[in-house]
């Protein structure tokens, strides 16, 4: 358990989420097609009622305060409706994600094919579902109960002349012990998950429970390996902010640019969350104890590379890494199991 | 009761500081006819002041006086039951008023200059709301009137207590801001003055909305503070003396002004900057040094600069620029003769530029509401909302006109558009006219009316007449009305004066007609361009008709434009046609009519037309509908569609915690 294994997941994690793009590309795709519809709706209000304006196309050039806030004010129903979908597609979202989510395990220690990632989604549907509801209800259970512990830290330290240093430390250590409950819960489902999935587990709740007890087990570990996927996503959005500032939206060509940038920037920013989910599949790999001797072993062996080996197999007997992608044999024994994704073999954790 | 002695002593205390201390003014800049002496001891640990003070007043007027009135401003925050808790709920600015610590003035003796007790005569009134529990204003009546150019002297005791600072006076830890803290006399006004019909006082009640008003004078103040707390006043430090008790006596004169405020704290740092003949002192918190001196001293600079060349000199040799700590910020953003609160954040990012804002406002008021003594009381917008306008004047031109007031991450945000967005965008621009006393505006439509749509209107009124007549208007009404009370028909006069003068009867006899609408009216300004369209000219049919040679002639338009006025506000408005071959034609139409329909006939098509192109009636709540054109360029449309497009793809993005 050192920072050297948590790289060694991650590259391998990445590795394993670029050779499976077909996973975040349909990922990509959901969320498009979720979105989709509102903005072409959007659109049409928007052209409706703006489209013979000059003043809308000034913004074309640039910010402008007053065109911009007359434009608002005065077609609040176009903006309204854009804005009251947010609710509603944070909700949606958190549900397809919970229910995407096992096919992208599955498929992480699969092939990565599509039709892999649809068909392990559909496959476990009900208690990705089930999972989601026990963490929904669980985020609120906890975070109703948590406010009123940030409330005192807050009015304890912001209490009397206090000056601004103070309320700056006050208000970064309310948004770190807000976010620790998150974050917990968060890692706790995503381990639910892989263990529901990897080994085909019914009970959803004892999963999510071992969930919390795997991130618990190993917090320097999450702190590490998660850490790192997050400073990815940060390391992404600032990127795009630069490319936005030498870009910037005020030509059309800048317009077309943007688009093209955002897209992109989407699309890889969905690959890292991806990598999150995969790094977990492959930290629960790594630290799984044995597998019973009984299990009975199928006739092909070939998982033995399809998997990425634990760090400390890699170590030390240096194996060809990059597994060769398309198996026959892999497919045969995949394509009837009922839990396909489920390993075969479990390699001897080294101690 | 205190004994004559020692009233003898006070008063030749003053007499001796009068006469010590030196003159700021060689001959005298305003009537000086409320004049103070008080010696007040600060106890830092009650937050009580201890107050001797002599007043002597001039009754300036032809009328005989034969009662005094006295604002006991500190007595608004003595219990739940003033009006101004009442009217704020003990809520000012965000910040609230905390319930064990009341303010209070308590005038313990008062007579006077034989001896003669005026106390026992005297009563609170309630000229305002009839609020019997309000003691914010103590009537005296006067054994023998006071005649006219007849002057009075009252001895006043008084003890008082500061709230904690949540509105423009008060304490919070070692810090003291101590405004409106002495009993202090109201204004006389004659029949006639600012358009009233009788003679009186004009002291009203302190309300959460309300100031000031009061007469011009020389204030001798002798402050008695702990050694090692910095202190700052209006007017200029006379000397110091320290006592043997472990208490420094500081003593400050102020000369044509008409109030007093100081303050003091243990953690002031002090700085000092010249601007041509005024010493800036600006005393900031420590935590701010490094983020916010700078910026203080360039904007008063600024703003100093900016007044003297536009309306006449500031007269007086010093500025205090007070900077509060953040647990006082209900001390932040007030004005006072010579001395003004501003306010920081450490962390404030530099483009927005709050700090630079407050000040520029602040020291506006230095003009209108010191320099020219309207009543805050009745006519709030002639100080807010001349200063408003005035601080957007400074501040776009200073920092930009699309950036006078933010400038971050791609978000500019001019001064002024930031006023009128203030006035078109508030819950409900028609709460209550501009002309309205300070107290009666409806709950929440105070600020926005008295400061940004009086700003608003005054710049449409400089668009309409011209920066240059304006700016004439205004320096001239200045000049005419410092150290005097205005009211709002002196302001007209004045604009109406000036604007026969560059523009003879264009605008009419009088701008009646633009006041009436925006002082009056609640009504709002609203034009639309609303069908812009060409169709060919088609040959003549029927019978008798000219046919010959249309065939040969060039083929020719008929464009109609229509414009609407939404609002019921109206103003003469510009219209812009375009046409395809570049040519374009201003129509000015004085916005009287419901729809004005303009035709042309023209060899070209008509590509765009424009109401107000240069967005003189800044008072026009929508410009969104100011314009059409023929062409449709969807570009716009898609920028903004792919912006909400990213944007929810964000939105789902992150939202996939779980
Ligand atoms: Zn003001």
């Amino acid at each position: 358990m050192t920072p050297t294994s948590t790289l060694t997941i991650l590259g391998q994690s990445l590795r394993s989420v670029v050779r499976r793009w077909p996973v975040a590309l349909c990922l990509y795709g959901v969320t498009l097609l979720l979105v989709l519809p509102v903005v072409l709706a959007l659109r049409a209000t928007l052209a409706a009622a703006l489209m013979p304006n000059p003043s809308a196309e000034q913004l074309i050039a640039g910010f402008d305060y007053t065109t911009f806030v007359d434009l608002m004010a005065n077609h609040k129903g176009a903006i309204d409706f854009l804005l009251r979908s947010v609710g509603p597609f944070i909700f949606v979202t958190i549900v397809l994600h919970g229910v995407f989510g096992a096919g992208v395990v599955a498929a992480m220690a699969g092939e990565g094919t599509a039709a892999e990632f649809l068909g392990a989604t559909g496959r476990y549907l009900g208690r990705s579902v089930r999972l989601v509801c026990y963490t929904l209800l669980l985020s609120l259970i906890v975070l109703l109960l948590w406010s009123f512990a940030i409330a005192a830290v807050w009015s304890a330290m912001t209490a009397g002349d206090t000056l601004e240093p103070q309320y700056l430390i006050a208000m970064i250590l309310v948004a770190v012990l807000f976010t620790l409950p998150v974050a917990i819960i968060s890692l706790a489902t995503e381990y639910g998950r892989v263990l529901i999935v990897r080994e085909d587990r019914r009970q959803v709740l004892k999963s999510l429970l071992e969930g919390f007890r795997f991130v618990f087990l190993h917090p320097l570990r999450m702190l590490l390996q998660h850490g790192s996927i997050l400073l990815a996503m940060v390391l992404l959005i600032l990127l795009y902010w630069a490319v936005e500032g030498e870009v910037g939206m005020t030509s059309v060509g800048g317009v077309l640019g943007m688009f093209l940038v955002q897209q992109i920037s989407v699309f890889l920013r969905i690959g890292v969350r991806v990598w999150n989910t995969a790094s977990a599949v492959a930290l629960v790999d790594a630290v799984t104890p044995e597998v019973p001797e009984l299990l009975p072993v199928p006739a092909v062996v070939a998982p033995a590379v399809v998997q990425p080996a634990p760090p400390e197999i890699i170590q030390s007997a240096p194996l060809p890494v990059e597994p060769a992608p398309k198996q026959p044999v892999r497919r045969k024994t995949s394509a009837p199991a009922r839990k396909p994704v489920r390993r075969p073999v479990r390699r001897p954790r080294s101690k | 009761m205190r004994s004559r002695i020692q009233y003898l002593l006070v008063g030749l205390t003053a007499l001796s500081i009068a006469v010590s201390s030196q003159d700021i003014f060689p001959t005298p800049l305003s009537p000086r006819n409320a004049n103070y002496a008080i010696e007040v001891t600060l106890d830092v640990e009650k937050k009580t002041l201890d107050g001797r003070e002599v007043l002597e007043w001039r009754n300036i007027s032809k009328d005989r006086v034969d009662e005094l009135q006295f604002h006991l401003y500190l007595n608004a925050f003595k219990n739940s039951e003033s009006t101004f808790m009442k009217e704020s709920r003990g809520q000012s600015r965000g910040v609230s008023a905390a319930d064990s610590e009341w303010g209070w003035t308590n005038v313990t003796s008062m007579t006077l200059a034989d001896g003669t007790d005026l106390l026992a005569g005297a009563s609170f009134i309630q000229p305002d709301d009839g609020n019997v529990k309000d003691q914010t204003v103590l009537r005296v009546p006067l054994p023998k009137p006071v005649r006219p150019g007849e002057a009075i002297k009252v001895m006043i005791d008084f003890k008082a207590r500061l709230p904690r600072v949540f509105a423009r006076t008060g304490f919070a830890g070692n810090y003291f801001l101590v405004g409106q803290w002495f009993p202090k006399i109201g204004v006389w006004e004659s029949a006639g003055m600012r358009g009233r019909a009788t003679a009186g006082w004009n002291c009203h009640q302190f309300h959460s909305n309300s100031e000031f008003y009061a007469d011009y004078g020389v204030y001798d103040v002798q402050m008695t503070v702990p050694k090692g707390f910095v202190l700052g006043a209006t007017g200029l430090l006379q000397n110091l003396k320290e006592h043997a008790n472990g208490t420094i006596t500081h003593t400050y004169r102020a000369e044509d002004v008409h109030d007093f405020v100081w303050t003091c704290s243990p953690d002031y740092r002090v700085f000092e900057e010249t601007w041509k003949h005024v010493t800036i002192k600006l005393m900031i918190q420590p935590e701010h040094v490094v983020t916010a001196k700078d910026r203080y001293f360039e904007s008063a600079k600024a703003a100093l600069a900016y007044f003297d060349s536009w309306l006449g000199k500031y007269p007086y040799p010093n500025l205090t620029v007070v900077d509060p700590p953040i647990y006082a910020s209900g001390a932040g953003g007030m004005e006072y003769p010579t001395f003004i609160t501003g306010g920081s954040v450490k962390y404030l990012p530099e483009g927005l530029r709050f700090t630079e804002i407050v000040t520029v406002h602040e020291f506006g008021h230095e003009y209108f509401y010191g320099l020219v003594g309207s009543n805050e009381f009745e006519e709030p917008w002639m100080d807010e909302g001349f200063t408003q306008y005035s601080e957007t004047r400074v501040m776009d031109a200073v920092y930009g006109e699309k950036s006078g007031a933010v400038d971050v991450a791609g978000i500019r945000i001019g001064d002024s558009e930031m006023a009128r967005d203030g006035y078109v965008n508030m819950s409900n621009p028609k709460a209550a006219p501009i002309d309205t006393f300070a107290w009666a505006f409806p709950s929440g439509s105070y600020g926005s009316i008295t400061y940004s749509k009086t700003a608003t209107w005054m710049i449409t009124l400089e668009r309409i007449i011209g920066r240059t007549a304006m700016d004439e208007a205004m320096r001239t009404y200045f000049q005419r009305w410092k150290f005097r009370h205005p009211g709002r028909a002196d302001f007209e006069a004045v604009v109406n004066e000036v604007v026969r003068k560059h523009h003879g009867n264009r605008f009419g006899a009088s701008m009646d007609w633009f006041f009436t609408q925006m002082l009056d009216g609640t009504e709002m300004c609203d034009y639309a361009v609303k069908g812009v369209s060409s169709r060919r000219v088609a040959p003549p049919r029927g019978r008798d008709v000219d046919t010959v040679g249309f065939g040969s002639r060039p083929r020719l338009y008929e464009t109609t434009v229509s414009v609407h006025r939404l609002g019921e506000v109206m103003l003469p408005v510009d219209i812009l046609v375009t046409f395809s071959d570049g040519y374009a034609e201003l129509v000015v139409w004085d916005g009287k009519e419901r729809v004005k329909v303009l035709t042309f006939v023209r060899e070209h098509e008509v590509v765009a037309a424009t109401a107000d192109p240069q967005r003189k009636l800044w008072v026009d709540k929508d410009f969104s509908n100011n314009a059409r054109s023929t062409e449709v360029d969807s570009a716009a449309i898609w920028k903004y569609t792919i912006k909400a497009l990213y944007w929810l793809q964000n939105v789902v993005q992150y939202a996939a915690i779980f």
